[in-house]
């Protein structure tokens, strides 16, 4: 038996190693070999080089910005839907998760559609096309991915609030306290470490940002590390010294924040759940303040889901481009094109959904191996499958696709993937692995051990113990890890750019090419049905999660 | 100055936790508002403290008004000036023992001799050279101390406490509430305790308010609760009792005994036999069954079940509930 566990265990462990772990450290390897000899200051050129040291703090500004711009969105929402009456309305957390479902390469060409000159937001008010040039710039960029980072910290700040047991408060406001001070020495102090949290992986996340910097920086000039990385490495002239130590430096990047992370959330987190009368103070709101804070919802969720849905949506039914808003101008034709047998869309769409079949499958089976091998990462193999499983899921992922380029493309390469479907899949699989692992790995612990012992104890063999208790227990979130994989399979964006064989399309790719010259109705169109499938996935998984027969506690 | 409450009433949802409430708190006195689960205990010390707003009613204090729905007066929280103990302690996990205690001085501007004013309310509790530690640093008794020196450092003029043993395990509550009536009677404060806990109420209070369903039953000194009971439920819920003619006449166990007496005092006597015998390590508690139904009588050897005994009581100490 125990042969068994430690030979599972070293496959696991050499197999993470093999496409994770070394095509991280080829993408080093190469950018201290820029011209074949070593060169171990190497990466560190690009701050010498002046285009690429202002490729590295447009990146590092662009992350500042957006932490600053999601935290002005988020707090208040949070604060709102969680001390006042209003946090009864469950049903708006459904409704501010849509911007962070929405892939923010379709998030920026609706935004694009709609404050561009002659976009819908001129058609409506003609008077707003002075508008228009304040948008595209940096801080339109910063606006759009706020708006999509925006459920992240929110459900962050929003559940650090609601652990904060209101006698905390109320002895504040006892002792003495007006509002705003409690909120500052006592509220914000408390908030500090899970704050800190969010920020640094919402700055990670926009650092590591491809689709928003890809569509709208492209257009309006500002060029960070990853559209970089994609440019040095898929247009002429290629220039992979360029394009890996721009990669070493954002995965350095990135590492340090997570490493900076990690350390204040052991040095600041507190304890401030208490047993009894911890139900979170609720404050009451005036009538006027009530509607103000109604407002202040409302006001967000239009311009975080209004604005882009509504115009992807109008693109997709327009049948004239100048036609303007009116309903004779509306029609189904393209839907009809997009979706007729044979076309390039169709079977950009089939290549997206086959991918995505392939690859959800082979996550969740090959996730819930390793979260078994995991279980509670209680040994150092354990550890090292737990880190090693989760790291594509920290690394950027323009990053991890350079490093398995590198890797599967170089001429000692034996096994012939590159440029093949099995590629795609691998990378896929990579890519989306930690989906899975996680989702297994929180379930798992959740069920007690003893109800496997206690199939043990009563004669059940190890594999039969397997197959009719664990199984089972876990089924809810092999399902949620394979929908989850499935669904953003189908709207990866980077990976399909960079690795997907020439002539073969997905719909993601499909809709950025269609929207840089194309068909643009036709784009729409997929990036309306691709954003639909997304939805109606992720509410299967809500439901999936909160509807069970049994519950494991 | 007393603290004059009169007819406080609180709707929740269409329970009405508090009806009309009226009661004067005694200017240096310690006041417990005694009663089980969902008796209003709580709300009434929250509604005091200005955490819940009551729907009808007049809290004064002399010619300072906390709330009054004629009035239309509504005293914000932080303006009462009143210290609180809370059941969880509710320490600021982020701030020291000494910015803990701070807190109130700083947030009311009092910065004049604030280290002064601190470090003797430190002292008081007997926390000295705790002052940088965090909350978690320190035991719970030790939190308990910090909490009561954080309510009293603004000389307030009223502190609350909401259940603040019951957070601490047995031996350490015996400590703590001899530490916390000696703390309280020193420094002369009024006092408001809510409790559920009939030992805490019985050997801290000067006053007890005796709750149940959102009403007071009976208001009195530990004594007169106990032995004179008004209503069959205080009887009920403080001490046990033998009813002789049920919710009218009851005996204390403790004036009950196995032989006759030798005075001339007039007594009563009733025929049972024993149910059962627990030893309580300084007695023996007997239940005896008999016409009027289950008796407890202390006794300090043991008694076979099935044993019939005379029961003896002075006829003195047969309190008769006038209703």
């Amino acid at each position: 038996m125990n042969h068994y566990k430690r030979f599972g265990m070293t496959l696991a462990i050499l197999l993470l190693l093999m496409l994770v772990v070394i095509p991280l450290f080829f993408i080093f390897l190469t950018s201290i070999f820029p011209n074949g000899s070593l060169n171990l200051a190497a990466p560190l050129r690009i701050f010498i080089d002046n285009d690429l040291r202002e490729t590295f703090f447009n990146t590092i500004l662009l992350g500042v910005l957006v932490v600053g711009g999601t935290t002005l969105f988020a707090l208040p929402l949070a604060w709102i839907l969680a001390k006042t009456a209003l946090r009864k309305h469950e049903w708006l957390d459904v409704l501010i998760m849509i911007p962070f479902m929405t892939p923010p390469y379709i998030g920026s060409m609706g935004w694009i559609l709609f404050m561009q000159p002659k976009g819908y937001f001129e058609q409506f008010i003609p008077s707003s096309s002075k508008l228009s040039p304040y948008f595209f710039n940096l801080l339109g960029m910063v606006l759009i991915m706020s708006l999509h980072m925006l459920p992240l910290l929110y459900l962050i700040l929003r559940n650090a609030l609601l652990q904060v047991s209101g006698s905390i408060e109320d002895a504040a406001f006892i002792h003495g306290g007006k509002a705003f001070y409690v909120f500052r020495r006592i509220v914000l102090p408390l908030l500090f470490s899970s704050y800190a949290m969010g920020a640094l992986l919402i700055f990670v996340k926009s650092i590591s940002e491809f689709g928003a910097p890809a569509t709208f920086g492209r257009r309006i000039g500002y060029y960070v590390i990853t559209t970089e990385i994609q440019k040095y490495t898929s247009s002429w002239p290629i220039d992979f010294s360029k394009a890996t130590s721009l990669a070493t430096v954002l995965l350095s990047t990135c590492l340090i924040f997570w490493y900076v992370s990690s350390l204040i959330s052991r040095k600041f987190t507190y304890n401030t759940i208490s047993g009894k009368g911890s139900e979170g103070k609720i404050y009451v709101l005036k009538r006027w303040q009530t509607w103000l804070a109604w407002i202040y919802i409302i006001a967000l969720l239009a311009i975080a889901i209004g604005v882009p849905y509504f115009s992807i949506l109008v693109a997709s039914i327009m049948k004239l481009r100048g036609g303007g808003l009116v309903w004779q101008n509306f029609t189904l034709i393209h839907y009809e094109k997009l979706l007729a047998w044979g076309s390039e869309s169709m079977e950009a769409l089939m290549n997206s959904l086959s991918l995505s079949l392939i690859v959800a499958t082979i996550c969740v089976i090959i996730g819930t191996v390793f979260a078994l091998a995991i279980q509670k990462s209680r040994t150092w193999p354990q550890r090292i499958i737990d880190l090693f499983s989760l790291l594509p899921n920290t690394v950027p992922g323009i990053v991890m696709v350079v490093g398995l380029i590198i890797v599967w493309d170089a001429p000692w390469m034996p096994i012939p993937l590159y440029n093949t479907y099995g590629m795609v899949v691998l990378t896929y699989v990579i890519f989306f692995l930690p989906y899975t692992v996680q989702y297994v790995k929180a379930n798992y612990s959740q069920i007690d051990e003893s109800l496997f012992q206690a199939g043990r104890v009563l004669g059940g063999k190890m594999f039969y113990v397997l197959r009719r208790i664990i199984l089972p227990l876990l089924l809810p979130s092999l399902l949620a890890g394979w929908m989850m994989t499935f669904t953003i399979s189908i709207r990866e964006l980077v990976g399909a750019l960079m690795i997907l064989p020439p002539a073969m399309q997905t719909s993601a790719t499909y809709i950025y090419s269609q929207f840089e010259q194309g068909d643009l109705s036709l784009g729409m169109a997929m990036a309306v049905i691709s954003v639909g499938l997304t939805i109606v996935m992720l509410l299967g998984i809500n439901k999936i999660s909160s509807k069970r027969k049994w519950s494991i506690e | 100055m007393h603290l004059y409450i009169q007819g406080v009433e609180k709707t929740f949802a269409k329970v009405q936790a508090l009806k009309s409430i009226n009661l004067t708190i005694q200017a240096g006195k310690f006041t417990t508002l005694l009663g089980p689960s969902g008796c209003g205990k709580t709300t009434l010390l929250r509604i005091l403290a200005g955490l819940e707003t009551p729907d009808s009613g007049e809290i004064r204090m002399g010619k300072e008004y906390f709330f009054s729905s004629q009035l239309k007066v509504n005293k914000p929280i932080h303006l009462r000036k009143f210290g609180m103990v809370f059941q969880d302690f509710a320490l600021w996990p982020h701030l020291t023992v000494f910015e803990n205690i701070a807190f109130g001085l700083k947030a009311t501007g009092q910065k004049q001799d604030l280290k002064k004013h601190v470090l003797e309310a430190i002292a008081m509790v007997r926390l000295q050279g705790m002052e940088q530690r965090y909350p978690h640093q320190l035991s719970g008794g030790q939190q308990q101390r910090v909490a009561f020196a954080r309510a009293v450092v603004m000389k307030p003029k009223l502190v609350l406490f909401d259940e603040p043993l019951s957070a601490l395990d047995a031996l350490l509550r015996d400590e703590m509430r001899i530490e916390l009536i000696n703390l309280v009677r020193n420094i002369g404060l009024t006092a408001v305790y809510v409790t559920h806990d009939q030992t805490e109420a019985l050997a801290m209070s000067d006053e007890i308010v005796v709750l149940n369903k959102g009403e007071i039953l009976q208001i009195g000194s530990p004594e007169e609760i106990y032995r004179t009971p008004s209503h069959p439920f205080v009887a009920k819920f403080i001490g046990k009792s033998n009813w002789v003619i049920p919710d009218k006449q009851l005996i204390r166990p403790e004036h009950l005994q196995l032989e006759p007496f030798d005075s001339k005092m007039p007594y009563d006597s009733y025929e049972g036999i024993v149910k059962s015998t627990s030893y309580v390590g300084d007695r023996y508690e007997i239940l005896v069954d008999t016409v009027m139904g289950r008796f407890t009588v202390y006794f300090d050897t043991r008694i076979p079940n099935g044993e019939p005994v005379k029961l003896y009581v002075k006829t003195q100490d047969i309190h008769e509930i006038k209703s």
